[in-house]
């Protein structure tokens, strides 16, 4: 979908990326993280020309980025970005629909389209259509500006440390409808973030840079399994390394098809084992119970399965 | 040692309820028993001579002071909102029963003289009255919380009937609307020449202030040296700056006839309109480029990167944001152009000015009033309808 | 107590400028009188070419003395009120106030002078009395907000410290609000420049008096020699206030 062929990137002196290649396919959610100054803002940017790459070529969806008008590449773009940057002076409805207006939309597929998106983004229509943003919490204009982000129904999604300004609660409710929209939409995804937690939790490749340069590439599971240098480690953080290696396993993986009394806590198949970890502790447990979606029990997970 | 200072201030509190009506409440009284309410001469020649209150109206005619009695008890009552109201409509009440009042003692007096030659005037009397009750009126729209929307309606309530009484011609016994009447053509000729000098300076200005400001906003290399050389011209008195452009426009003139035959000579509206044009740029530029730059970064980056292209960003999203600080840099401008329109007239540009000055370089009083109270009344309606649309725009942007 | 810090070049540069104007204003001051032949050649057609009611160094100090007393009265009432108005004693009266500063700040100038004639008559006091009241709205308006503004954790910090509250006053918040009042003075005597410039329509002896003698008479020479002077004086007097703000800009950015 997005292939970046020996990209770098040149601010005066400063090289900030260089020889950069990395191909993101139809579909993925790929994750760009890595510390302040590796590039990972200035390589999103560079997909939707906000910022000109110095040398090399970029292709989306097969053609090259300069062969379009740059306000006709970014309308087939999605952009979300950390400040959301909603227009104070439109509502929530003006502000999705800025560019479907701009492609000349008909009235009705707009005002269906608004609908869609305020339902995608579990946002009441009574409630927030008509709003002005300033009448809305941080995490309620960060969805807007999904929804915003979404509105053309672009193929692709850039995404810029979204969440980074919002409450760990907000954060954690919008990493869910991420994942959630993700499955619904199989749009391909281009996230930035430096929270390695948040990365691991959304991705399905992690892209991890350094000055510039690709350290690894790979998806959350093979990046725990085997990081390939010591940077990598340390990134995935030293000291909860091996909880983070649970929290891409899922419940499902590890549990015995048993049915014996456990605590009042309880995990579901596609939880992830961090998740059985943590309520078992709590619960001074050595087991605890799994329930599908359905409410029937499938089985247990227990302490000592968890290190495998 | 703290509570017994509460104990004693809430003691004093109970009793005055409202300390700022309170002192106007005060100047009310004085202006009611201490000072004059007219001044009546028989003739022109002859210097006024003090009518108090009580002299000025009949005994029946002072039931229209009732309104000013109840204001001075609302001192002393609990301030409910509801009480609030109530003062205020009676406030509004006083306001015309005053100028009726005095409406009613001119009529008297000149029956009594000559109707013709005889001059009654407002006195201090009535005017302290007047404007401690317009303040009042102030203070209790403050205190009552009203909207902006609502108190442009309390300020039309209060104008309305004063506007009528003057124009049905109920206070033409009053010495100032006999010079109006003496002066009835050039009054109204007058008032047009202010309002065609006004707009005729604000129309170069938008057309030059509005793209320079944009400019001002877009480089700062060339923004620095317009703002500089635009707050010079800021600082010059304006009557300096109409002095000094007259020796050149008169020798222009003189060189090339056809602009003389245009109107454009030293005196007159060009010198007027042209120095009004350039005081007025300065604080046009100023607000177009500040409220450009305060509209947020995070929005021009999201609309850029959402696919609009430079024009559609700044029509469609600088613009909107902007507008709110251009609207008050508009409104200082158009304030400032009535207010020099009136120093224009020494220039000989005409307008409500010289009326004014000619007043005052005869000694005529009443020729001073007619020509300075309409300038301050357009310009305190011009600051009105701007504060209206402020506040209606304001709605959407916080 | 630490050694003032130097100028920076910011302040030298204003005051650069200053002592320029000042002196060019000086040699034109000085020169104005010599000049008679400079106006009878530009104006022929006058047999008076230069203003002699008075002398231009008269004329200056009238000039100057009226704003200089209806400002500082100006200030005083101002300041006075502003601080009355932010104090708890005051604050009910704080509506009333910000209203006539609102308010007044819409009349026109040249109205409210215009307006003491008939109350006071004409001459020095007119004037004066018309320049301190007008002066007096940016003043109260910029004390009241600057008072407003000191952050709390100073005036907590100053409490703590066991300050009385004149000793939080005068030591703490004045400091902190002196470059916002200095710019409401700033405007209230630029202002005053222009209307006191006026003002000898009203009786009032002044730089206008040449201008405005010119312009009833027909005279250009007088206009001109009049309006040079107050259009200096004007932009010196700027030039000054500047001198001292950008000093303040050095101290705040401390």
């Amino acid at each position: 979908m997005i292939h970046f062929h020996d990209i770098s990137k040149t601010f005066g002196t400063t090289t900030v990326v260089q020889n950069l290649n990395l191909t993101i396919d139809r579909g993925e959610f790929c994750v760009l993280i890595g510390p302040s100054g590796s590039g990972k803002s200035t390589i999103l940017k560079m997909i939707n020309r906000m910022v000109e790459h110095s040398t090399g070529e970029i292709l989306f969806a097969g053609e090259g980025i300069r062969t379009f008008a740059p306000e006709v590449l970014r309308r087939r773009i999605g952009y979300a970005i950390q400040s959301v940057g909603l227009f104070p002076h439109w509502t929530v409805e003006d502000n999705i629909a800025t560019v479907p207006r701009l492609l000349k939309w008909d009235a009705a597929r707009i005002d269906a389209r608004i609908t869609a998106l305020l339902r995608l983004l579990n946002l009441d229509n009574a409630r927030f259509r008509n709003a002005y943003p300033h009448q809305l919490s941080g995490g309620q204009q960060q969805r807007v500006g999904v929804a915003r982000a979404l509105a053309a129904d672009p193929d692709v999604l850039l995404m810029d440390e979204p969440f980074g300004a919002l409450d760990p609660i907000t954060r954690d409710s919008l990493q869910a409808e991420m994942t959630r929209i993700h499955a619904e939409t199989g749009k391909t995804i281009v996230f930035v973030t430096h929270d390695m937690d948040e990365a691991l939790r959304l991705a399905t490749r992690v892209v991890v840079l350094n000055a510039g340069s690709i350290v690894q590439a790979a998806s959350p599971r093979d990046l725990l399994s085997n990081p390939a240098n010591d940077f990598v480690r340390a990134f995935l953080g030293k000291d909860d390394y091996g909880l983070k290696l649970l929290s891409v396993q899922l419940v499902g993986e590890r549990m015995r098809i048993v049915d014996i009394p456990c605590g009042p806590e309880t995990v579901r198949p596609d939880d992830s084992l961090r998740v059985a970890l943590s309520r078992m502790l709590a619960m001074k447990a050595n087991r605890i119970a799994v329930f599908g979606a359905d409410g029937t029990r499938d089985g247990t997970v227990f302490l000592e399965d968890l290190v495998p | 040692m703290n509570g017994d200072v509460q104990v004693t201030r809430r003691k004093r509190d109970d009793v005055i309820k409202n300390r700022p009506l309170m002192l106007l409440a005060g100047l009310i009284v004085l202006g009611a028993v201490g000072l004059p309410f007219l001044t009546y001469a028989p003739n022109r020649l002859v210097s006024g001579q003090p009518v108090p209150l009580w002299v000025a109206g009949k005994m029946a005619d002072l039931i229209f002071l009732v309104p000013g009695l109840f204001l001075i008890a609302g001192v002393f009552i609990d301030q409910t909102p509801q009480l609030l109201r109530a003062l205020i409509v009676a406030a509004v009440l006083f306001l015309s029963g005053l100028l009726h009042l005095a409406a009613l003692g001119a009529e008297t007096l000149a029956q009594a003289g000559s109707a013709t030659a005889s001059r009654t005037s407002f006195g201090s009397g009535f005017w302290v009255m007047a404007v401690a009750t317009a303040l009042s009126l102030a203070d209790l729209t403050a205190r009552a919380g009203l909207s902006p929307v609502s108190r442009v309606f309390v300020g039309l309530m209060a104008a309305v009937p004063v506007a009528a009484m003057i124009f049905f011609g109920h206070l033409d016994a009053m010495s100032i609307m006999k010079e109006h009447a003496n002066k009835a053509d050039l009054f109204h000729q007058a008032v047009i020449r202010h309002f065609v000098i006004v707009i005729s300076a604000l129309i170069p200005t938008l057309l030059v202030g509005v793209p320079l400001g944009v400019l001002a906003f877009r480089s700062t290399a060339v923004g620095g040296p317009i703002l500089t050389v635009l707050n010079i011209i800021q600082t010059v008195p304006s009557i300096a700056l109409f002095g000094l452009l007259m020796a050149p426009l008169s020798a222009l003139a003189v060189m090339v006839p056809a602009l003389r035959d245009l109107g454009i000579s030293g005196i007159g509206l060009a010198p007027a309109v042209i120095a009004l044009t350039l005081y007025s740029i300065l604080p046009i530029v100023r607000n177009t480029s500040e409220g450009l730059a305060q509209v947020p970064a995070t929005v021009t980056e999201a609309a850029i990167g959402m696919g609009m292209t430079a024009r559609q960003v700044f029509w469609q999203v600088a613009v909107p944001l902007a507008l709110p600080v251009f609207l008050a840099g508009l409104r200082v401008t158009v304030v400032q152009a009535i207010g020099l329109a009136a120093v224009a007239a020494l220039v000989g540009a005409g307008g409500l000015g010289s009326i004014m000055f000619q007043g005052l370089f005869s000694n005529a009083l009443d020729l001073v009033l007619l020509g300075a109270l309409p300038i301050i009344a357009i310009a305190v309606l011009a600051d009105a309808i701007f504060k209206l649309v402020l506040a209606l725009s304001r709605k959407t942007v916080p | 107590m630490t050694k003032a810090p130097s100028a920076t070049p910011f302040e030298r540069a204003a005051m650069g400028r200053f002592v320029v104007g000042l002196a060019a204003f000086g040699l034109l001051l000085v020169a104005l009188p010599y000049s008679s032949p400079l106006f009878a050649a530009l104006f022929p057609q006058l047999d008076r070419p230069l203003y002699q009611q008075q002398t231009f160094a008269t004329l200056v100090g009238a000039h100057l003395w009226l704003v200089a007393v209806a400002s500082l009265m100006a200030t005083v009432i101002g300041v006075g009120a502003g601080i009355f108005v932010t104090r708890p004693m005051g604050r009910e009266f704080r509506g009333l106030v910000e209203t006539l500063s609102a308010m007044g700040q819409t009349f026109p100038p040249v109205a409210v002078l215009a307006l003491t004639v008939p109350i006071i008559g004409f001459g020095f006091w007119p004037a004066f009395v018309a320049l301190a009241l007008y002066g007096v709205l940016p003043i109260s308006g910029n004390t009241i907000s600057g008072l407003e503004s000191v952050s709390p954790a100073a005036r907590e910090a100053a409490e703590g410290i066991g300050m009385t509250q004149r000793q939080r006053l005068m030591q703490v918040e004045l400091p902190l609000v002196a470059p916002i009042v200095l710019a409401g003075i700033r405007t209230s005597v630029t202002i005053n420049i222009g209307t006191a410039a006026i003002a000898s329509t009203v009786g009032a002896v002044s730089l206008g008096s040449p201008i405005i003698i010119g312009l009833n008479g027909n005279n250009t020479a007088y206009i001109v020699q009049g309006a040079v002077l107050v259009a200096g004086l004007a932009i010196v007097v700027d030039l000054g206030f500047n001198v001292i703000a950008t000093r303040f800009l050095r101290w705040r950015t401390q």
